[in-house]
């Protein structure tokens, strides 16, 4: 018999490949194509919550299945986050490729049915102990991918998914070949419930050069610099929904290795900790520098992303409550914010047929539903208040202020001040400047579903601002599942 | 040191020193080659690189991992050779559509 815990456990990903199969095989109806994935992943968000509240009802925190499964707070917030992030892509895509990749209509089953088993993947390896398998489903839900960024099939897609799949691939060797260092040093394979006392017990040289190692690898996965070259080619090339799976479910796996390993590393050494301070503020800095030079909308918020995410790493190394509160907390709104900036530019792209700035200029005025959202977006990116972003950047920058860390939390603010400069700047260029030819932009009919799903994004960024309360337990069970992984 | 020991078993050394060999020789080609058909040939010699290492450090891994990792690589594999493919194919459409260009001007300049 299986136990039941096991059960719900499993459907958590079981459930999206199955019904990714359905889809694979029989998906060209458009019924199935529409209503199968969202029903799958109803599902998986459901068994989440029944582990959620599974989870709250144990002592310990933590759930440990057979040595196989290690389920603690984070997992269950990424599990969510990822859920969500790709029920949302799913409702807003048909109308998206309807109208614009409507070449590719034989193959709209492909592109659900390999979100729904990327989306899979990533849900398996949140809940597994073994550090070899959680590599293995992590890359594997990140190679998938690929056939998402290429589907347009266009030459500079294909180049861009050509650069993704070379960087995401030979960069995470390189934490493969950290995990095969620590198997061979501990002598055992390494589990997540034993890794703190393993890396403690490592000589000094050796956790240095495994340290180093996770941190290549990881950081290549999230995008951050100096391995950030395929982010920017790959969100700018990809459809919309899919710029926002990106940057939602498929960078947060870096940060989800980054937490597992890297956190780790800088919990014993140091050493570790300086060098993730000094990548991450050099991420923050450029990624917003870089952003202001843009002429393609896409590759603007790319490199904000980049400079985004620089915050995140910087916390998540902080040996303190405060700072892992901020990372975890930064991770989510981080993910909403792109979200409605990415949906934003999809609905310009859908409108225009074209995410160069001055293009979009040219045929652009008043989008009476997307500018207001595309300004909240840009005014989070700045880290004002109302916004949960104003709430997450502040701790941050409380915790780095209270590590000893003071420059790296000037640049943060400094770098957070950039990037929302630049989104501002081009969100007033795009939709305050006074044009004759706006008239054109009224009679296009936007999708409901679109809209609605960017809506959905900015109402729980703002939500989150003014009431955390809401999102205060899942944040606090995250974050001591982190700390009790560390000791 | 436990590295320097395990090297020095008959089995393990050759294993170890290919390993490493391949993984750092395999990277340098992949950053010096242009062509993405040789990219993915380092690529495949970096992979290499990995599983001999897998082999002379941890002879014991569970058959599963081992197993699963090689699918992985398959899988990575087969997405490269898929756009490498479907490249190959807008290149030669490319190449065809700028023939047909020169045929018309040279006709017209005739």
């Amino acid at each position: 018999m299986i136990d039941l815990d096991v059960f719900i456990v499993s459907m958590v990903f079981i459930s999206p490949i199955l019904f990714a199969s359905f889809v694979l095989l029989d998906g060209n109806k458009i019924t199935i194509n529409k209503i199968f994935p969202v029903i799958s992943i109803l599902i998986s968000i459901f068994c989440t919550i029944l582990v959620w509240k599974k989870l709250n009802l144990s002592e310990s925190k933590v759930i440990e299945i057979n040595e196989i499964f290690y389920i603690d707070g984070f997992s269950i917030l990424m599990q969510l986050m990822i859920e969500i992030v790709a029920l949302i892509t799913i409702l807003y895509s048909p109308q998206y490729l309807a109208k614009l990749y409507s070449h590719r209509k034989n193959k709209f089953h492909l592109y659900y049915s390999t979100i729904l088993y990327s989306t899979a993947f990533m849900n398996l390896s949140f809940v597994l102990n073994n550090l070899f398998l959680i590599y293995i489903f992590l890359e594997l839900s990140t190679i998938l991918v690929i056939y998402l960024i290429a589907f347009n099939l266009q030459k500079e897609d294909l180049k861009a998914s050509f650069k993704y799949l070379l960087f995401i691939n030979v960069g995470i060797l390189f934490s493969l070949l950290g995990i095969i260092l620590l198997s061979y040093f501990t002598g055992t394979l390494i589990f997540l419930s034993n890794i703190s006392f393993y890396v403690a017990s490592l000589p000094k040289h050796i956790a240095l050069i495994c340290g180093v190692l996770f941190i290549i690898g990881f950081f290549t996965k999230s995008g951050l610099i100096p391995f950030h070259v395929w982010l920017p080619d790959s969100y700018s090339e990809s459809p919309s929904p899919i710029t926002v799976f990106l940057a939602g479910a498929v960078t947060k796996i870096g940060f989800y290795g980054i937490i597992r390993t890297v956190s780790v590393f800088s919990f014993h050494y140091l050493e570790i900790q300086t060098l993730v301070i000094i990548l991450s503020s050099l991420s923050m800095f450029f990624g917003a520098v870089l952003a202001f030079n843009q002429r393609d909308l896409k590759k603007m918020i790319a490199y904000c992303s980049i400079s985004e995410m620089g915050f995140i790493a910087s916390a998540l190394v902080l040996n303190s409550y405060m700072g892992i509160l901020g990372g975890v907390f930064h991770l989510i709104n981080h993910t909403l914010m792109k979200g409605i900036l990415f949906f934003s530019t999809g609905i310009l792209i859908f409108a225009y047929g074209s995410s160069k700035i001055d293009e979009i200029r040219k045929s652009v005025g008043n989008i009476s539903m997307v500018s207001p959202m595309f300004f909240i977006g840009a005014l989070a990116v700045a880290g004002m208040p109302m916004f949960g972003s104003f709430l997450s950047s502040i701790t941050i920058f409380l915790a780095l202020t209270e590590s000893g860390f003071l420059l790296t939390s000037i640049i943060l603010i400094l770098s957070g001040f950039i990037s929302g400069l630049a989104l501002l700047r081009t969100a007033i260029f795009l939709f305050w400047s006074k044009k004759e030819q706006n008239r054109i932009l009224n009679k296009i009919q936007l999708p409901t579903s679109m809209v609605l799903s960017t809506l959905v994004f900015t109402f729980l960024l703002i939500i989150f601002g003014v009431l955390p309360e809401i999102i205060y337990p899942l944040l606090e069970i995250a974050t001591s599942g982190i700390i009790k992984m560390l000791h | 040191m436990g590295i320097f020991k395990t090297m020095n078993l008959p089995q393990v050394l050759p294993s170890f020193a290919c390993g490493i060999t391949l993984f750092i020789y395999g990277l340098y080609l992949l950053i010096s080659k242009n062509d993405t058909v040789k990219m993915v040939i380092c690529f495949f010699i970096v992979e290499n690189g990995i599983h001999l290492l897998i082999i002379s450090l941890i002879p014991r891994l569970p058959k599963f991992i081992e197993f699963t990792l090689s699918l992985n690589f398959i899988v990575a594999i087969s997405f490269f050779l898929y756009i490498i493919l479907r490249l190959n194919e807008i290149l030669v459409e490319e190449e065809i559509e700028q023939h047909k260009q020169t045929k018309v001007i040279h006709r017209l300049e005739e």
